[in-house]
């Protein structure tokens, strides 16, 4: 099944696809934005927007394989008709990914949840949902994530009233980003020009 | 009225001492902004380090407003002591010269006299605050450009750029109504003394003491700080809130404009009455 879904995606060469970002982090406050999303095979990656915008690595570019990459053992945590729970083991011990856990509708051949952890960007975990996008793209992306609790010196900031921030364990905080794509447009071609940062 | 509010603006921009602080700002924004040329990127990584490993970013927040709000956040420690020194020195320093009395002898009102001089300090404070937000401003956008700002106050705020240019005007009202009142206190000193250096110290050291005690978040203080002038005079500050506190905002302005009215009112008083022997 795994095989099956990765094979849907390899028939994507690029895409671009506009994408409303929200934060939710305790430490920062950002408005929503808009921006839009290109990719290109195999690793071209590029947002833009009007302003300042920004987006989680991790999740953002996903095509849903990504945890499904070269050599992998699989375990199969629960199997019942509608969705199947799978742990994922790369075989490249350089690989970022330690072990990730796959939440798989059935029917519709979709990954719909990950829980992943990895060595530089610890762990996270990705909710999906799905309308009728074409190459059952996501909808919605929800990524949540730790990360570290924002503290600058007084020096900077004069502030010597510290306000709480709601802490998730020691020195680290709870995030979360919901990204809602629109507007896909996929194996139209996208010149290479825009992955040219100025 | 009319003709003595002139004189006193007259003699208060004829003295060279008065464009020091004028000039004091012009070369820490040109040195700052300069220096955040060069190393800008780095101070705002600074900012923005714990993010850098989650995050992917789009767009230049190393920008004039972002370098303005810093220039703000440094300012408003020299901007007491460049306005109480020209509040401070307004009628002390004529005692001190001699020629307070030369005027008086003068068929002019204590009164008038007295509201011309502050009448005076409002324009110098008014114009030496519009100088500091003109200036960085403008500055900032020829050598940045505009953008998103991001600032930290309690949080990491990161504000639109069409969400930005109301946040300065008010924090240039609310920097103004701050400096009104240290120069309001200077002034106050100024018609108690025949010296212009004594209420040019006793302010700041009024300022740097309360100071302390508005920031310092020890519990003896929380029943004190709202009573010292200097919790007030960082509201500028409020409007860098993600969420503006309008209520203590609000307060912040009127207890502001007491502190004004009370200073004042005291200085026209005593002044009114004060035996001038100098």
């Amino acid at each position: 099944m795994l095989e099956e879904i990765k094979k849907k995606y390899e028939e994507i060469n690029d895409y671009q696809v506009k994408v409303h970002i929200h934060v939710d982090i305790d430490f920062l406050k950002i408005p929503d934005k808009k921006a839009t999303v290109y990719f290109k095979r195999p690793n071209k990656f590029r947002m833009k927007t009007k302003g300042f915008a920004m987006l989680p690595k991790k999740g953002v570019n996903f095509v849903p394989t990504d945890f499904i990459k070269g050599e992998y053992t699989t375990i199969s945590v629960s199997n019942n008709e509608i969705i199947a729970v799978v742990k994922i083991i790369p075989h490249d011990t350089e690989s970022d990914l330690i072990l990730s856990t796959l939440w798989i509708d059935i029917q519709k051949k979709r990954i719909i949840a990950v829980d992943a952890n990895t060595k530089k960007a610890g762990s996270y975990k990705v909710d999906l949902s799905y309308t009728d996008n074409p190459f059952d793209f996501p909808s919605v992306v929800n990524v949540s994530f730790d990360i570290k609790e924002f503290e600058l010196p007084i020096s900077f900031t004069g502030e010597f009233i510290k306000k709480e921030i709601k802490k998730a364990k020691d020195g680290e905080t709870k995030g979360r980003v919901t990204l809602s794509y629109s507007d896909y447009k996929i194996n139209e071609g996208i010149d290479d020009k825009i992955f040219n940062k100025k | 009225m009319l003709t003595l509010i002139k004189i006193e603006l007259e003699k208060t921009f004829c003295h060279r001492r008065s464009y020091i602080g004028f000039l004091a700002i012009f070369v820490i924004i040109v040195i700052v902004q300069l220096a955040m040329y060069v190393e800008g990127n780095s101070l705002l990584s600074f900012f923005i380090q714990n993010l850098k490993d989650v995050f992917l970013f789009e767009g230049n927040l190393l920008n004039g407003y972002f370098i303005t709000f810093i220039l703000l956040n440094s300012m408003w420690v020299l901007m007491p002591f460049l306005v109480s020194l020209i509040a401070g020195d307004m009628i002390a320093g004529e005692a001190n010269n001699g020629t307070l009395r030369m005027i008086l002898i003068r068929p002019v009102s204590r009164r008038n006299l007295i509201i011309a001089k502050l009448v005076a300090v409002i324009v110098y404070v008014f114009l030496i605050v519009l100088f500091l937000m003109a200036s960085s401003l403008l500055l900032g956008q020829l050598l940045f450009g505009a953008g998103d700002l991001i600032v930290y106050h309690g949080s990491l705020n990161i504000f639109e750029e069409s969400d930005v240019m109301w946040r300065f005007i008010m924090a240039f009202i609310y920097g103004f109504l701050g400096m009104m009142v240290v120069a309001s206190l200077a002034f106050l000193l100024s018609a108690f003394t025949e010296n212009s250096l004594g209420p040019i110290i006793i302010t700041m050291a009024l300022v740097i003491g309360f100071t302390i005690i508005s920031n310092l978040n020890l519990e003896l203080f929380n029943y004190i700080r709202p009573w010292v002038f200097t919790t007030y005079i960082s509201s500028w500050s409020l409007f860098f809130d993600y969420v503006v506190d309008w209520q203590r905002a609000i307060e912040s302005a009127i207890i502001s404009v007491l502190h004004i009215f009370v200073f004042c009112g005291i200085a026209i008083l005593y002044f009114n009455k004060k035996d001038i022997l100098t």
